[in-house]
């Protein structure tokens, strides 16, 4: 099976990232933080787009910056620049999606790993689950605790107990998640479900 | 950066693809740059999910969400996830087997106590009657049951042995003594197709559902439609821009059958132009929606176009003063069909009973004439059944 991959002239290079960095922010600690958010949120776009690479294309606007910026060009609002570089990416992608027709050339466009029984999943679970720091554990398993009525009174309690606001506790609950969603993956994965 | 308040409502909105170009485009700059509103975001993904994997949301959401939330892998494994967290999270807390009955026990002392001492004679007494009176009860059903028995074996065939009282559960089992001859990973489990052609591994199937699963194990081929064949033949002149009647290329859809009502159509964009108008026509040419002005190379049909019919859609650019439509002859029209309403709720059936079955839902696409839908399942399955002859043989019917 022949794998394409999307041609690339330029790769990032130290200094294109340096200058990246110094166009997020003069404080090298907030840069590496406004980075990872940068990444992080390119990502999510192309995954709400329904980009089947989404890191592909994530890296791929984060190369395009860096390197205008390596260019010693300057870039005076990075978030929106990097989003209209972030659209062009896209279509371009959609476009190659669209025309790569050879079915069997095409590289398989799911890197899932089959289905695993559902013993497994929650074995995984539990694992992942056990691997939290207990307040995380108990947070989690708290605010997803009973049924559809139930559980939007229990967030409430949940969220006076813990003070605070109930936007606030779903944003903790949402960063829990996604943890204990990373390391289920990764279990499943791997395909064992024993502390590592 | 804006600091305006988004409700959970527009959130929502925003990720099913329901919200106007302007405001979408505030949505993510604002993302890009704020840390938290990206996790309330997420969060509201959350919410949606699990009100997908819970049943919750209503028959146009539900659709939207296939649309915008299910297309790619890597959104189908955080549905998977959230089946999981939503599964588990409850059983989580339960007692373990042990537990409960240690409870049971000590309730039925608690119930005891509360009687005392000296109820204990006439409470006995009314046990020993109640026994009595069960007991009778249950000879006289099994002799019933018995004769009943006795009666339908005997008007059966006379090979059937004596033991197999299987034949009276109401789910046929699969006859052990048959030999396997085909077995795939699907559904995170093994699917076996068997000489008696007996299949299991895939649960409850409708007898549709199973007599095409079945043939197309057998077979390796599938009853794709004859209209999306024909349609599939003109899929790829479309795309690119050439002098041909496509000064510039359309992207979806062409060629194909569409599920939702509310197709999106997307084009290539036209060096210069500054908007776009989308017309659908119906196979009368009669114009049954159009776009408006859009600057975007994507729109979505507002209302729902009628089931089961094929469509022809063109696209004019505006460049200066000048109208550029394409396709225009000599290129072939950009048609498309969509999904009978049947086949439409077959699909959502099967998806939910079943959704995690490749094998079944891309026979099912393949039948629906999703040809690519089915190939995309058929992938899936190839991968984890590495070099099967059935599953190449399956995506050869559905890549022809």
């Amino acid at each position: 099976m022949v794998t394409r991959s999307v041609k690339r002239d330029w790769v990032l290079t130290e200094d294109g990232f340096n200058r990246l960095l110094e166009a997020l922010d003069s404080d090298r600690n907030t840069a590496a933080d406004r980075y990872e958010h940068l990444r992080r949120s390119l990502v999510r776009y192309f995954d709400w787009r329904g980009s089947i690479n989404s890191e592909r294309d994530t890296d791929e606007t984060i190369d395009r910056i860096a390197r205008k910026l390596s260019d010693g060009q300057t870039i005076e609002e990075i978030h929106s620049y990097a989003l209209g570089v972030a659209r062009y990416v896209h279509l371009e992608s959609l476009r190659r999606q669209q025309t790569e027709q050879a079915l069997l050339d095409r590289p398989l466009i799911d890197d899932a790993k089959p289905d695993n029984h559902l013993d497994r999943r929650v074995e995984c679970f539990e694992t992942c689950l056990g691997k939290l720091p207990g307040d995380k554990r108990e947070l989690i398993l708290a605010y997803y605790e009973g049924d559809k009525q139930t559980k939007i009174v229990n967030r409430q309690k949940l969220a006076e107990k813990s003070g605070l606001p109930i936007g606030r506790l779903r944003i903790q609950a949402h960063r829990i998640r996604e943890k204990l969603e990373e390391c289920i993956e990764q279990c499943l994965s791997s395909g064992t479900a024993g502390d590592d | 950066m804006n600091s305006e308040v988004y409700s959970d409502e527009t959130l929502k909105k925003y990720l099913l693809g329901e919200i106007s170009d302007e405001e979408r485009y505030q949505i993510e700059q604002r993302y890009v740059a704020d840390k938290d509103f990206l996790d309330q975001l997420l969060a509201v993904e959350d919410d949606l999910v699990d009100e997908y994997v819970q049943g919750e949301l209503d028959a146009t959401e539900r659709e939207q969400f296939e649309q915008k939330l299910l297309v790619t892998p890597k959104q189908r494994r955080k549905v998977r996830q959230a089946q999981i967290l939503l599964e588990a999270i409850p059983a989580h807390g339960r007692p373990a087997p042990h537990e409960n009955i240690a409870r049971r026990r000590s309730s039925t002392v608690s119930w005891m106590g509360w009687f005392g001492p000296r109820w204990l004679p006439a409470f006995a007494g009314a046990l020993a009657l109640l026994i009595l009176l069960v007991g009778t009860a249950w000879l006289f059903i099994r002799r019933q049951h018995s004769k009943e028995l006795q009666t339908k074996s005997s008007s059966m065939n006379s090979n059937s042995d004596a033991s197999s009282q299987t034949q009276f559960e109401p789910t046929p089992v699969p006859d052990q003594s048959a030999k396997i001859v085909i077995a795939l990973n699907d559904a995170g489990t093994q699917v076996t197709l068997n000489d008696a052609g007996d299949i299991s591994g895939l649960g409850e199937l409708s007898p549709a559902d199973s007599k095409s699963v079945k043939d197309a194990l057998k077979t390796q081929q599938l009853r794709v439609p004859p209209v999306a064949e024909g349609l599939k033949q003109e899929q790829g002149t479309l795309m690119g821009s050439s002098g041909d009647g496509t000064p510039f290329g359309l992207v979806e859809p062409l060629g194909t059958v569409v599920r939702s009502d509310r197709p999106t159509f997307r084009w290539q964009a036209l060096a210069g132009a500054a908007s776009y108008i989308v017309k659908v026509y119906d196979s009368n040419f009669k114009e049954v929606a159009t776009s408006g002005r859009q600057t975007n190379q994507t729109w979505r049909a507002v209302s729902p176009l009628p089931r089961g019919a094929i469509y022809s859609w063109q696209v004019t650019a505006y460049q200066d003063d000048e109208e550029i439509r394409s396709p225009t002859r000599p290129a072939p029209e950009a048609r498309f069909q969509l999904l009978s309403s049947a086949q439409a709720k077959q699909l959502d059936n099967a998806q939910r009973t079943h959704g995690d079955s490749h094998l079944l839902l891309g026979v099912l696409y393949a039948e629906a004439g999703l040809l690519p839908d089915a190939q995309n399942e058929f992938r899936l399955l190839l991968k984890s059944n590495p070099g099967s002859p059935v599953v190449q043989g399956l995506l050869r019917a559905v890549s022809k």
